[in-house]
């Protein structure tokens, strides 16, 4: 399923252009998001899908090219302007504060990304951490939470400022077959709840699971754009970043 | 080789691993499976002495290891591929590969040789290693830990973070250095990759052994149930703390 006429889009990228150095991260990229859809990013090492997230959220600049977001031109609106319009993001390597709880990570999001205050931030904030799963811990300082849960809070702390589109970076990486299907499930629920997710992740299993649509970045282009299915199966991908087809089967 | 007998280990009150006994032999490669916070990282420290237990002992061909330190270890053949690379990245891939030969073990393994198994490394040796991408820097560090001429290489969650083509090309690498006569214990969260390349699989339940066999013998049912112990539903899991 490419882009359809018939579902707006939340997100529009056009001609994008980033080089770092050498590296060519964007060349002309081009791409719209469906609103409520889960689209996954694959592609190489090295390739730059952390970059075009930080594109996408106003962390990274870009050298040329417009983001349309919801309708509006965020191009040159810093990260947090864009935080405040309803972009949410997660990050690699969560870095929780450690002596903050569970919920108020969530709460300071909440007030600080959604524009919340008093009750409302409160309740918004319980909301998140519930739809991740995370009430039992909702009093765990971020020192004290393992691989798993740090994850999902990442995940309620982008969820409580109450997003119409996520950026989420690697989440599944480093857990276990069986946390994967929670994940999966959670970004499943929270979508059926009317977020967007765009998802940089090398574990295809949870691509799977999840996305309506999937595409790989190699060398400032998207090489494939497509059901995941599809992209799994285009040889450039299979070339570049899958190594064989059957190992798709075996995740 | 490797016998460990019933360690306990502590990070303040919580206990990482609780009476845990585990044998290992000679040419043998066993991976260790299990939910995140199951002791999994925590038992490769205790065996390359980053970490001490509690109670318990560690032996190495025979000898008490328990108390002696990380570089005498490596001198005995003991070398961990720690999770996350952590090489140094201002250095070049070069010197990075010598520091693990810094215990000037005999062997087959040097420059050379590390360069044959890594092709891709070989061309990039004066590069900085920070320059390099997660699977090269991957390879580097497999390269700095067989520089040291292990007997016995610990590997803990190469595969975190790598695109699949990287992932298998590692683990045919992998494959090669078992098939001649490294001892292995890794810790992976890459089933099919730790399933192909193990002759035993020991899957951690809260700091013990919950499920040990052949990779043949473990079905996804039974392994699922030893992830998260008997009575398993999402909520209970997450209700512990650490």
């Amino acid at each position: 399923m490419t882009a359809s006429a018939a579902r707006p889009h939340i997100l529009e990228a056009e001609g994008l252009v980033k080089r770092l150095g050498a590296v060519v991260i964007a060349d002309g990229i081009d791409l719209r998001i469906d609103k409520g859809s889960i689209v996954g990013m694959v592609g190489p090492n090295g390739v730059g899908k952390t970059t075009m997230l930080g594109l996408l959220s106003g962390d990274v600049r870009p050298d040329s090219g417009t983001i349309m977001f919801n309708g509006r031109n965020v191009t040159n609106l810093s990260t947090s302007s864009r935080i405040r319009l309803g972009m949410g993001r997660t990050f690699q390597i969560p870095r929780p504060f450690a002596g903050l709880t569970v919920f108020q990570h969530a709460l300071l999001s909440a007030q600080q990304a959604g524009g919340l205050y008093g009750s409302a931030a409160n309740e918004r904030a319980v909301w998140a951490v519930d739809a991740c799963g995370m009430m039992p811990l909702i009093n765990v300082t971020g020192a004290n939470l393992r691989l798993l849960d740090r994850k999902r809070m990442e995940v309620a702390r982008a969820i409580a400022g109450s997003p119409s589109l996520v950026f989420l970076d690697e989440v599944a990486a480093g857990l276990s077959v069986f946390e994967v299907n929670e994940l999966t499930g959670m970004i499943l629920l929270l979508r059926d709840g009317g977020i967007t997710f765009l998802w940089v992740e090398h574990v295809l299993s949870a691509l799977l699971a999840t996305a309506d649509r999937m595409v790989c970045l190699g060398g400032g282009h998207l090489i494939a754009d497509g059901t995941p299915a599809a992209v799994l199966r285009d040889p450039l991908v299979v070339e570049s970043y899958l190594g064989s087809a059957e190992f798709v089967g075996l995740e | 080789m490797l016998k460990i007998e019933g360690v306990t280990a502590h990070y303040g009150q919580l206990i990482a691993l609780d009476e845990m006994s585990l044998e290992l032999g000679a040419g043998q490669t066993l991976a260790v499976v299990g939910a995140n916070g199951a002791g999994k990282s925590t038992l490769l420290s205790l065996i390359s002495g980053e970490k001490r237990p509690t109670r318990g002992r560690v032996f190495f061909e025979e000898q008490d290891i328990t108390n002696e330190r990380t570089s005498q270890r490596v001198r005995r053949g003991i070398s961990l591929v720690p999770e996350g690379r952590q090489l140094f990245g201002s250095l070049t891939v070069e010197d990075n590969l010598l520091t693990g030969a810094a215990a000037k073990r005999k062997g087959e393994w040097d420059l050379n040789a590390v360069y044959e198994l890594f092709p891709l490394i070989r061309d990039k040796r004066s590069r900085q290693a920070e320059s390099l991408s997660g699977g090269e820097q991957q390879a580097v560090a497999i390269g700095r830990a067989l520089m040291a001429n292990p007997s016995l290489l610990l590997l803990d969650e190469v595969s975190l973070g790598l695109a699949p083509v990287i992932i298998q090309d590692l683990y045919v690498r992998l494959h090669r250095i078992a098939a001649e006569g490294t001892t292995l214990l890794l810790v992976e969260q890459n089933i099919s990759e730790a399933f192909s390349l193990a002759s035993q699989i020991v899957c951690l339940l809260e700091g013990r052994v919950i499920l040990r066999g052949a990779p043949s013998d473990i079905d996804m049912g039974t392994l699922r149930d030893a992830y998260f112990g008997s009575g398993y539903s999402g909520s209970q899991q997450k209700g512990e703390t650490k």
